[in-house]
């Protein structure tokens, strides 16, 4: 089995029991997410349990490519369970991070962990190659420790006072030697009190965000597992790899000698820190920081260490600070006590506008004690920081404020009565959080794959590949330019890729009237395939994958559907096609959405918050934003905000997305036709016992 | 470039103030990542702010009605119409009604 270590832990930390599973039971699901779910699948007997339950099982897993030279795919890990996060339900889910985990655990001998139980007392998890020792917090004092210095703590503890990069023996002189330290991903005090928007942080800035498996893990009585290998990962054809390594970077890479081919996005963006922080990159001493085998940086550490390791919306998430430096010191407030910077970002301009409104502050209807005098400032940040992540008033002392934010934005909403009535927040937009609790990040009224995709699944996709379509040409439309690439060329390069919908460009048409259409199914299915085996499978990282556009390469065509089945045929020595892993996706995306229906979803429960099928008003419009799209019947780039989802038109549409599924139009169970087709004839007969399996 | 006349008091006390709730203006920042990020706007300098960041969206015919009405500017209301009318982009339009609104503000902090 190139490309795998060849078994995977299991932890069970009721009985305290470590055991193996053979990696070859779930070869069929390659890796990541599949093989997740598969194994979720089987362990947990009964899906209806809360994310809090401790029968619930988190797996975290590695793909063949991790501790590999596969470019911008070696260093993610997927995670997946039932998650605490979303609204109405925790629903199964799943994220992702990045750093060098993934590459350890290889290194250590294992495909991926399993986490199972609940320990009686708080414990870490110690993995050295094939020594594995489930140790308590008491002995490094680590339970209520910051991310950062429970990992310092876990480094010291096995790698002495050695200097980084000495020689260290994870397990004594005869256990093989490792210039590397032990990958440790760590919970903070948000998951220690069961925060809904508590993540687990690896290293300084790795997050694994939605879900809230941080608090999934506080639950367990988990406060981090700490990874060290000293082994290597076979490969199939060394050279394979190498060769297709090269020849994407000289076909399809950044080009840092020909400035004037600037690209935009993926595989040919500059690899440069992607930053939110005011005044952009800091004017100190940094270096670009990657995954482990990622060619391209997108990340910095600095001369001051502040904001290490940060991107996206964890730079971003503090945008009213008074200056740039405290944005940064924010973002290392969420990293270290292991918040999702996705929400919090959103929650706090939610707070702000309630403050604004009269409603919420010491002794109003909204008990809060944060000084809404100091919003901008950093003691106003780190106040409202703990507050969520003690469930207190964020200066030691419990406070229903904290204790409700703890519950995630929607939640607490809900509990101060801002969902009530026809003014309600989630009506009225004023609460910026358009499906299943989770906050924006696509409009889903604008971008249909993403907004479809994240209400048809379980959490924000956070999905680019798409983005092309819109970036470029907004960009240029504000510029008053022309964009890279024009309409017709765009739509036939995504679509040629898109097997096995390629000969329908209307896939690409965003249009008003084609928004509800089987042509925007098979979009919204595509992209649910494609992401579930060749991004969270195979472990591509979003960052810089796919490469549909690629501005460098002959006739602007990226390298995706070539690329990616030839990094893992080399590493793995399989003969796996683009459309073998489409095919695969569209299982593990049945798989997945068979879990969500054990768990009690109905197609009844797949909608949007009231505010994105409103008439349309300007101030809960929302940016401009621009797609593909036909007017009378040429293709232009078409301006799609303005515009409201038809709650009617939205439910045929579904109707329409369930039936090029396979899945019983009425109530969105899966037909056992469509699972024997896929070979999933064991998930059809669970469905069948549970009266869950769609008739037709 | 003094391209507004002085205002009186209490067009300077108006343009220093906060409006209330109600009369916010929203914009959004548009980022490649994360997407368009909803900014709530309580006071007028706060949207001469807003129109520092990388990429600033907001609905200019809007902003020309709430200067208007809500700030009761007339003069600067006309000028913001021209530089919608006249500027053949939203990178230039929010330029220009940038310039003109950190001049308005300049003029309200000093009087």
């Amino acid at each position: 089995m190139n490309g795998y270590a060849g078994k995977i832990l299991r932890v069970d930390l009721t009985r305290r029991k470590i055991s193996t599973i053979p990696t070859k039971k779930y070869e069929q699901w390659v890796g990541g997410h599949g093989m997740g779910s598969a194994i979720f699948f089987d362990l947990v007997k009964d899906k209806t349990i809360d994310g809090f339950d401790p029968a619930n099982v988190v797996t975290l897993m590695t793909s063949p490519l991790s501790g590999t030279l596969t470019p911008a795919a070696a260093g993610r890990t997927e995670v997946q369970g039932i998650g605490v996060q979303s609204y109405p339900k925790g629903w199964f889910t799943r994220s992702n991070f990045g750093g060098r985990f993934s590459t350890q655990i290889k290194s250590a001998g294992w495909d991926g962990i399993i986490l199972e139980g609940k320990a009686d007392v708080p414990v870490w998890l110690d993995v050295r190659n094939d020594t594995i020792e489930i140790r308590d917090c008491s002995q490094l004092s680590l339970w209520g420790m910051l991310t950062r210095d429970c990992q310092q703590a876990i480094w010291k503890m096995i790698a002495g006072d050695k200097s980084y990069g000495g020689w260290i023996e994870p397990n004594g002189e005869d256990g093989g030697q490792t210039t590397q330290r032990p990958a440790v991903l760590s919970i903070g005090p948000a998951g220690e009190n069961l925060s809904r928007m508590a993540c687990l942080i690896h290293d300084a800035g790795n997050g694994s965000g939605q879900g809230g498996f941080g608090a999934v893990w506080g639950s367990k009585n988990l406060k981090a597992i700490s990874v060290i290998g000293t082994g290597s990962i076979p490969i199939n054809n060394p050279k394979a790899l190498m060769k297709a390594r090269l020849w994407q970077k000289e076909n399809y890479q950044f080009d840092s000698e020909s400035p004037a081919r600037r690209g935009g996005l993926n595989h040919q963006s500059s690899p440069v820190p992607n930053l939110g922080w005011k005044g952009g990159r800091p004017r100190e001493g940094h270096r670009p920081q990657a995954c482990a085998g990622c060619f391209s940086g997108c990340r910095a550490r600095y001369e001051s260490g502040t904001g290490n390791e940060a991107s996206c919306f964890a730079t971003e998430l503090y945008f009213d600070a008074s200056t740039g430096e405290i944005q940064r010191q924010a973002t290392d407030l969420v990293n270290q006590y292991g918040l999702n910077a996705h929400e919090i970002m959103f929650t706090s301009m939610y707070l702000s506008d309630l403050n604004e409104d009269g409603v919420l502050g010491p002794g109003k209807a909204v008990d809060c004690p944060l000084d809404f005098d100091k919003y901008g400032s950093l003691a106003f940040f780190e106040q409202m920081v703990k507050a969520i992540s003690y469930r207190s008033d964020g200066r030691g002392n419990k406070h229903s404020f904290g204790d409700a934010l703890a519950e995630g934005c929607v939640r607490a909403a809900e509990k101060w009565g801002r969902l009530d009535g026809e003014e309600g927040d989630l009506k009225t937009g004023l609460l910026f959080f358009p499906h299943w609790g989770i906050p924006m990040h696509r409009d889903p009224r604008a971008q249909l794959e993403w907004g479809y995709g994240t209400i048809l699944g379980d959490r924000d996709i956070n999905e680019h590949d798409f983005d092309f379509l819109h970036w470029d040409p907004t960009g240029a439309k504000r510029r008053g330019t022309e964009p890279q690439v024009p309409v017709e060329v765009a739509v036939k390069i995504y679509t040629d890729k898109m097997v096995p919908f390629q000969d329908d460009p209307l896939m690409l048409d965003y249009s008003t009237e084609n928004m509800y259409s089987e042509h925007i199914a098979k979009l919204v299915s595509w992209h649910r395939y494609y992401t579930r085996f060749w991004k969270q499978s195979a472990l591509f990282c979003d960052w810089r994958w796919s490469d549909f556009i690629n501005i460098y390469a002959p006739g602007q065509v990226g390298s995706t559907g070539v690329a990616e089945p030839k990094f893992l045929n080399a590493v793995t020595g399989k003969s796996f096609t683009f459309l073998d892993g489409i095919e695969l996706g569209k299982k593990i995306w049945n798989l997945d959405h068979s879990i969500w229906t054990l768990q009690g979803r109905h197609r009844d429960q797949v909608h949007f918050a009231d505010f994105v099928y409103k008439e349309p008003g300007y101030a809960l419009d929302g940016p401009n934003h621009i797609m593909p799209g036909r007017k009378n019947g040429k293709w232009e780039y078409i301006d799609v905000i303005g515009r409201h989802l038809d709650r009617e038109k939205f439910e045929g549409f579904k109707s329409r997305f369930y039936k090029l599924q396979g899945w019983e139009t009425s109530t969105g169970y899966p037909l056992g036709s469509t699972l024997k087709s896929l070979g999933l004839d064991f998930v059809a007969e669970e469905l069948q016992k549970n009266n869950k399996l769609g008739k037709g | 470039m003094a391209q507004l006349q002085e205002p009186g008091t209490d067009l300077a006390s108006r343009i220093l103030a906060k409006v209330p709730f109600k009369d916010r203006i929203i914009g959004y920042r548009m980022r490649e990542r994360i997407g368009g990020v909803r900014v709530s706007m309580y006071a007028f300098e706060n949207i001469v702010v807003f129109f520092d960041d990388q990429f600033p969206q907001t609905d200019l015919g809007h902003l020309q009605n709430w200067v208007e009405n809500i700030m009761r500017d007339p003069e600067l209301a006309g000028m913001i119409k021209n530089a919608i009318a006249e500027e053949t982009n939203d990178h230039d339009r929010t330029g220009r009604i940038q310039i003109l609104m950190r001049e308005r503000l300049c003029q309200c902090k000093k009087s």
